[in-house]
């Protein structure tokens, strides 16, 4: 199991115009994937200034995204049981103080422990999901932070927890 | 510079819920590495999910523009709409705001050849060629190629 490239690289960019409306558009390119990400970003500013200047609004900036799917595509259903909104909710107390949390959806109930909503932080693969958090998956020196660049410390809790949706 | 991994999760119902983690990586990770993290975070949490991974996405950080200088004339309900030609001979356009007025014929709403010059972002964008081969294409996948931009007009969209 692995994603792989779909193909596209896409940098969306925004425009306001004087009554302060506000509009993006999208263009995809298909990248070399050895191109770094400070050319990607390098690349979008380029093409962003060129668009700006044959508009009279104000250029907002540019978003990049890259997207992947599942290779080979899945076919079959998910497990009988599984369930979105089953969460397995890790916080974690990261460099500012503060605690942040991941949730992964449909977590297995077989690594919760019997009579609580506590995770079994002994289970080998949830082992090793904390380790990488906090240290970085195989192969890369920093583990995960905030959206705001603040890195994991330390484990702080592990539950079971549950996120309604409208879907149900 | 800070990247977030995106993954889609499917239950039993057809449910598809995201789960997202930020990482601090060096500006020259290639964009095979940055896949790889994003592999390597899917793998470990299908480890722990019975949900099914299917799709992941990668999230630069946003690159910042200006927040002053809009024309008094600017709508961004009016786009500039440059058509190009695609390899399966489909149409591709790229899609631009608020196009400059000056950009057209006085009552019109086409770009004459002469200025269409002028915003030929494309043919600019396959030049800058730091990396390697670039490829337009449009949201199919499909490539754009040959005469680049072949029409351009304005709509109110």
């Amino acid at each position: 199991m692995a994603t792989v490239l779909v193909g596209t690289t896409q940098f969306t960019y925004g425009f306001k115009d004087r009554n302060k409306n506000t509009r993006g558009t999208t263009i995809s390119f298909a990248l070399p994937d050895t191109t770094t990400l400070a050319e990607l970003q390098t690349f979008a500013d380029y093409i962003g200034v060129r668009a700006a200047a044959v508009s009279d609004a104000t250029y907002l900036g540019a978003s990049i995204a890259i997207g992947t799917r599942e290779d080979p595509e899945p076919t079959g259903l998910a497990v009988v049981g599984s369930d979105v909104e089953r969460k397995g909710s890790f916080t974690f107390r990261n460099s500012g103080g503060g605690a942040s949390t991941i949730k992964i959806p449909s977590f297995k109930s077989s690594m919760v422990l019997d009579g609580s909503n506590a995770i079994n932080t002994a289970d080998t693969a949830v082992a090793a999901l904390i380790t990488a958090l906090l240290d970085g998956p195989v192969g890369f020196d920093n583990g995960a932070a905030t959206s705001t660049g603040l890195q994991y410390e330390a484990l702080i809790d592990a539950r079971k927890t549950h996120v309604g949706s409208s879907q149900g | 510079m800070l990247i977030g991994t995106q993954l889609l999760v499917k239950d039993r119902g057809g449910n598809v819920s995201r789960t997202s983690a930020f990482w601090e990586v060096s500006d020259s990770l290639a964009i095979s590495g940055a896949v790889g993290l994003l592999n390597s975070y899917a793998a470990l949490v299908q480890a722990v999910s019975d949900g099914i991974v299917i799709s992941g996405r990668l999230v630069l950080p946003d690159i910042e523009g200006s927040n002053f200088g809009a024309d008094l004339f600017s709508d961004v309900y009016s786009s500039l709409v440059c058509f190009c030609l695609s390899n399966s001979g489909r149409a591709g356009y790229i899609q631009i705001p608020s196009p400059r007025q000056d950009l057209f014929d006085i009552g019109g709403d086409f770009i004459g050849f002469r200025v269409l010059e002028q915003i030929a972002i494309l043919q600019e964008a396959l030049d800058f060629t730091q990396s390697g081969t670039l490829e337009l294409v449009d949201e199919a996948g499909v490539s754009i190629q040959g005469p680049l931009v072949v029409a351009a007009r304005r709509y109110g969209i």
